[in-house]
């Protein structure tokens, strides 16, 4: 049921560019961080937004692979 | 014949009479979103509670993956009901740990069967998309005595765990500072254990709802209104909270009770596959 979703990784430095109004999550404060608090992830439906140009998006499936790694659990 | 039992009874088009017109339950995608209840639940948690709550996970949820939860920062007291893993994988669990400063930290689990192929979905590879009904209830034990946990799936009694090592007087001093979630453990303030489901009607009782009342609930698998005693279901002056997420939009879990508001944070979203 979220074959229309996308999902980016991005790093802890990024999330300031993060326009909450374009992504599913509503705060930085709310955002999942890997276990080193490095990374962090955004995701959205329907096109990418524009301050994530670039970045690779993830479907469904392939993010669960993603945060299935150890440096995420 | 028009019955009038416990349940809606839908007449023409989207007019209900007698009950409960459940439009709408939350999904979950497993990633990063929860339901923040916004209320550590301490009171409720340190006496006789029960839980009951619609969940679809359409497939096997994974190992470790948290329905409900909070833990404390020292990892002395916590409530969780979640998915286990090692030895009891494929299984639903309770966890419950109440700190005694004077003994050593105690935990109470429960496991029972809850994996698709093996329950509703056997046949169909486990993406049979059943809603199931579980009921947990908790009775305290009376001063040094340990308590009892029953669950419940359907309205019938899965497992019951007497013992464990909470006492009454354990339980006396839990103690919680962070916020229950759904979805995942609000573990001491970090998100983790999501996971992937629907989940639609969650209701806490201060009391141990009887077996009869938990079958009535389960009405044959059609959720019904718990604001309304009905039948053998005489707790509805007993709720503490009653979210039953038919909101429809937005990010707010109406508590029916007046309680405490919950949140729907990371993209939980609404939906309209209901029990």
């Amino acid at each position: 049921m979220y074959n229309n979703r996308k999902y980016v990784i991005i790093t802890a430095s990024e999330v300031s560019n993060v326009d909450f109004s374009k992504v599913l999550e509503t705060s930085a404060s709310k955002l999942r961080y890997n276990n080193d608090n490095s990374k962090t992830f955004v995701k959205y439906e329907g096109d990418q937004p524009s301050f994530l140009n670039g970045k690779t998006e993830y479907t469904y499936d392939e993010i669960l692979i993603e945060l299935a790694k150890d440096s995420w659990q | 014949m028009l019955g009038l039992g416990v349940g809606f009874y839908k007449l023409a088009g989207d007019d209900y009479l007698g009950g409960y017109n459940n439009t709408c339950a939350v999904s979950f995608d497993g990633t990063d979103e929860y339901i923040d209840l916004e209320d550590t639940f301490q009171d409720e948690f340190r006496n006789s509670f029960s839980i009951s709550f619609w969940i679809n996970t359409g497939t096997w949820a994974g190992n470790n993956k948290m329905i409900l939860g909070s833990t404390d920062s020292g990892n002395e007291n916590y409530i969780y009901i979640y998915t286990a893993s090692g030895g009891h994988a494929g299984k639903l669990a309770f966890g419950f740990k109440s700190n005694n400063a004077s003994s050593p930290l105690r935990q109470l689990a429960t496991n029972v069967t809850f994996s698709a192929e093996s329950e509703e979905g056997a046949g169909d590879g486990g993406t049979s998309g059943a809603w199931w009904h579980f009921v947990l209830t908790y009775a305290q034990g009376s001063g040094g005595g340990t308590g009892t946990a029953i669950l419940y799936k359907n309205g019938s009694v899965l497992a019951s765990g007497a013992g464990g090592s909470v006492t009454g007087t354990n339980q006396d001093s839990f103690t919680a500072s962070d916020n229950v979630y759904l979805g995942g453990r609000n573990n001491a303030g970090t998100l983790n254990g999501q996971i992937a489901m629907k989940l639609d009607d969650i209701a806490i009782w201060n009391a141990v709802l009887a077996p009869e009342a938990i079958t009535t609930i389960w009405n044959s698998g059609e959720a019904t209104d718990l604001l309304v005693d009905d039948g053998d279901y005489d707790n509805s002056g007993d709720l503490v909270s009653y979210y039953q997420l038919n909101e429809c939009s937005g990010t707010t879990a109406t508590d029916a009770t007046g309680h405490s508001n919950g949140t729907l944070e990371g993209g939980a979203a609404y939906i309209t596959d209901t029990p």
